[in-house]
Parts: C-alpha cells; structure tokens; sequence
C-alpha cells in the first residue's frame, strides 16, 4: 500500500513527508519548552512580593545602581533587584560572587524568607535571552517553505512535462531514471 | 546526470533531516549553557552551520562554474545557479542568527568589523549572480557571464574565513584552527551533528532546485518548438 | 535586450563591482583597523583628541568602579603594554566583566582620559559549561592580548 502510495501519487507522497516533518518539528518545540520551564523559567521580583512561593526558585532582575555591598571574609553580597517596577532586598551566598556587578541583569536562585522579607540566593545565573534564542532558530520555517515549495515545483514540472504530449520519448526516458 | 541527482538525492535529504532533528533537540534543550555566555551560546548551533554551509556553497558554485566553463555542460550551468540560490538564503541565514547572537553577546546587532562586512559581501556578490542570470536573455552567454563573475567574486571567501585571525575584528577568532578545539565535547556534539545535517540538506537543496531548473529549461524550450510547429 | 532588462543587468553588475571594489580598498581598509589599542591610544597625537574612536581590550581585573547611585563608572583598559583610564557613562552589556575583553566606542581628551558611552563584549572563542570551567580546564584558544595586536 505504501509503495503505491509512492510510485502512484507523488503529491500525496510530498505532504506526508512534509506533515511527518512538521510533527517531528513540533515534538522539538514541545521537548525545548518542556526544558526552559524546567531548568530557565524564572519569577520577577513583583510576583515575589505579591505571591510569595514556597521552596527553591529563579527570579530575573537587575542588581539596582548602589544597593551592592559585597562582605570580602564571608563571602556575601547584599543588594536589591529590581524589575517590574519593584525591588527586593538580597542576600548572596555562593560561587563567583565577583560575577556580580551594579546595572547588570541576572538570574539569582533561592528561596523566600518571608519572616525577614528578604531572598536567600545560593546561587545565579546568566540572563537565559530565550527570546533571542527563539527568534534565531525560527529561521528553520523560511528554509522548510524554501524547500517545500521547491520540491512542490520539481513535481509539479514533472507532471507538466509529461502532460505534454509531443515528446514521449524524452518523458519516458527520464522515468526510466 | 539528473538521474544520478533523482536516484541519490533522497537518502541525502533523509540523513540530514534526522541529524537536524537530532541536533536541534541536543542543541535547544540537552546541552549545558556556556560558563561566560549562558544559554544564549545557543544560537552558535544554528549560525555557524549557517555560516560554514553558505561558504561552501560559494564555494561548490565557483567549481561547477570553472566547470562549466571548460565543459560547457548545460546541467553544470543548472548546478551553479541552484547553489547560488540556495546559497543566498543560507548566507543571509547566517547573517540574521549572527545578528541575533550578536545583540545579546556584543551588545550590537550590527558593526563594520571585517568579519561582518566581508560576510555581508558574499551576499551582495550572490544576489548580483541571481540578478545578472535573470536580465540576460541568451542561455548561453548568460551562463558564461554568470560562471565568470561567480569565479571572480571567489575572491572574498578566504577573506571572509581568515578575517577573524588577521586583523582586529569584534567577532571571536575561529574556534577550529590549527591551535586545536576551543569547544568542550558536550556542546560540540550538537555542533557537529547540526553542521552534518546542514551539509545533507544543502546537498539535497542543490539537488532538488538543480532538477527544477533543469525542468524549467526543458518545458521552455518544449514550448518553443511547440510554438515553433504551430508557425510552421 | 529591452531597456527595463539592459538597466536591470548594469544594476546588479554595479553591485557586484561595487562590492568587490569596496573589499579592496576605501571603507574596508579603515576598518580593517576596527578598532585601537591602548598602547596606539597613548601615542594618539592631538589631532585625535574629541574625535570618535574605538578601543579595545582587556578590562583589568580589579578596576571597575561604579559611582553610586548614578550610570557612571570607571575601569582600565589594558592591551598588556600600556593601559588607558575609561571614564563610562550607560549600562553596560551583561557579559561585560572584569578580566574579559570589551571595545568600547567614544573619544580621547588632552587629559589622557578615554569618554564613553558604547561598551561592546567582545567575547573569547572558547565555549564549555560552567562545570568544566570551575574545574579549571583551559581550551585551546588564541591569547587574547594577541587578537589585539594584529
């Protein structure tokens, strides 16, 4: 059945290729996004304010201009992060405190001590930009119509060359090959 | 020749559909993030196989014109021009995923750095091709014409490739060189099978829009003699 | 040959020249230079001073000084050789660090003091997860500093 697919409707052959790619597509999207909320998705600090969470979580914000008053011995940092028009007071402990620097957008990870309305990080990261990431491999749709469209061509001249009657031979003889 | 590009040109569309697939969920969600740059350095999976793809296509497309030239082999000619086709998305591929990279790295989209520009006239090189192919009327000179400025403009590619490791540019030096790898192995698997797929499916690109311009030649010069009978 | 046809192949054959003349020489060679280095900076004769430059390097590790609560700060640009005081005015890229290179866009006065407000990151060609980093293991990539001299 499938061979006869094949052999007899090449267009119908094209758009299951195609449907096929589409899905496989699809799944990647789904397994990326599965991952971002996994391990990149992140609070800001007005949601932090408004509904405090429970256990371990991310927060993107922007270490505000003279809040940053690293302790050298203990290995601290103190500042406060902003963003969505609010700010939250931080107390850093962790690897790379050096990383941290005034004005600079960054991920810190911790949890929510309520009791003294302040966050303990133990640790950051870098701002994930999943926003570039995503528009950079949306390219993969302009270069998947690119070649649809081309093969879509390719079979539609096939069939108007052999709908043209006057040279059988030629037709046939690219058939055979 | 055709007939060797319908027999084979399927088996190079399937391997490199499957290491794209492959490479692009390695790449968007299993790899690890880059101690400097984080998760952005993601966007290097899709660009430098954009990059090094189109360089290539330059550089399939000189061949099959000093081809062409020495054989003068219409189906050479048809080969050139679907590379230079296929070779301009895939140039101004690279240019859109390094801009985009660029904005969140360098903090610019865009800077006259040598590596930017001479990449920038690789492109400009290919449209003059495809523009120069559609304004001349006569099949022969105009595959003559274009294979010669195909030849010529070949120029850029070694200064677009050494760019980076001759004068002082924004973009980084190359990460493959005669110095070795500067890539750790879990974000250069992705990195290879990406480049891998993107090669398979330039290949089969080459070939699928090398048979549509071959047909199309065939099916105007049909209809020439068609018309050609009906006068007579 | 129509005319619409005759003008449409002079235009892209001007393209095509245009770009390849611009490759050999005019624009391209001036930014063949992209940017100075400190030690040229230093050297720079008055001529150069208020004028739009760029200057790249590596920022001193332990020189970035923010002035409170304002978007000012200062750090040290050095080359290896010779090391020049950036006055900044902005924000800064993320990847903007202490340790790491930077071209930063903006001009040189009489008081040996580079002005700016434009920092590029300009990043190295080593890519590994942070894992291996902490571990210490260092790729094969080109010096740095050398990637200034060129």
């Amino acid at each position: 059945m499938a061979r006869f697919i094949y052999e007899r409707h090449p267009m119908k052959r094209l758009y299951l290729r195609w449907g096929g790619i589409l899905a496989v597509g699809f799944l990647i999207v789904i397994l990326s996004a599965q991952r971002y909320y996994r391990d990149v998705y992140s609070l800001t600090p007005d949601l932090i304010l408004s509904r405090p969470p429970f256990g371990t979580v991310r927060i993107l914000g922007m270490v505000e201009a003279g809040t940053l008053v690293k302790e050298t011995p203990s290995n601290q940092a103190r500042f406060s992060l902003s963003g969505n028009g609010q700010r939250i007071p931080v107390l850093y402990q962790g690897n790379r405190p050096d990383d941290l620097r005034e004005l600079k957008t960054l991920v810190v990870i911790g949890q929510w001590d309520g009791s003294n309305r302040q966050f303990l990080a133990h640790e950051m990261d870098l701002i994930p930009n999943y926003g570039f990431i995503t528009t950079a491999y949306l390219i993969m749709l302009p270069m998947g119509l690119f070649l649809f469209m081309m093969e879509h061509r390719v079979l539609l001249l096939y069939n108007k060359i052999k709908e043209s009657k006057i040279y059988e031979p030629e037709v046939g003889s690219l058939d055979e090959g | 020749m055709i007939r060797m590009i319908r027999k084979y040109e399927d088996w190079f569309g399937v391997a490199g559909g499957i290491c794209i697939a492959v490479g692009l969920y390695l790449g968007l969600a299993a790899s690890p993030p880059d101690y400097y740059q984080g998760e952005v350095v993601r966007i290097m999976y899709i660009h430098v196989p954009f990059a090094s793809t189109s360089m290539t296509a330059y550089f399939v497309m000189t061949a099959a014109s000093l081809w062409y030239l020495w054989k003068r082999n219409p189906i050479v000619d048809n080969m050139a021009h679907a590379t230079a086709g296929v070779g301009v998305f895939f140039t101004a591929g690279a240019l859109f995923t390094g801009s985009i990279w660029g904005k969140p790295t360098w903090n610019t989209w865009w800077t006259w750095d040598a590596r930017l520009v001479s990449f920038t006239i690789l492109l400009l090189i290919l449209i003059g091709y495809l523009m120069l192919r559609t304004f001349i009327e006569d099949k022969e000179r105009e595959a003559r014409y274009a294979a010669v400025l195909a030849i010529v403009g070949a120029v850029d590619l070694p200064i677009v490739h050494f760019s980076v490791e001759w004068w002082r540019t924004l973009h980084q030096p190359l990460s493959v060189s005669p110095r070795g790898i500067a890539i750790a192995g879990a974000m250069l698997f992705p990195l290879i099978l990406m480049s891998a797929g993107f090669y398979l499916i330039l290949t089969y690109m080459v070939g699928v829009r090398t048979q549509m311009l071959y047909l199309q030649q065939l099916l105007e010069a049909k209809k020439g003699r068609l018309l050609g009978e009906v006068h007579l | 040959m129509t005319k619409g046809k005759k003008i449409g192949l002079i235009i892209s054959i001007l393209i095509v020249a245009g770009g390849l003349i611009y490759l050999g020489m005019g624009q391209f060679g001036q930014n063949l230079v992209y940017f100075f280095t400190p030690s040229e900076v230093v050297a720079f004769s008055p001529d150069y001073y208020g004028k739009k430059v760029r200057v790249g390097g590596l920022v001193v590790q332990g020189s970035v000084q923010i002035v409170p609560n304002s978007l000012k700060m200062k750090f040290t640009l050095t080359d290896g050789a010779a090391a020049i005081p950036v006055q900044f005015e902005g924000i800064p890229p993320d990847l903007f660090k202490e340790g790491k290179g930077a071209v930063v866009e903006g001009y040189w006065d009489a008081e040996k003091q580079f002005h700016s407000n434009m920092i590029m990151a300009k990043h190295s060609e080593d890519y590994m997860p942070i894992q291996m980093k902490q571990a210490g293991v260092q790729l094969p990539k080109k010096d740095f500093l050398k990637t200034l001299q060129q």
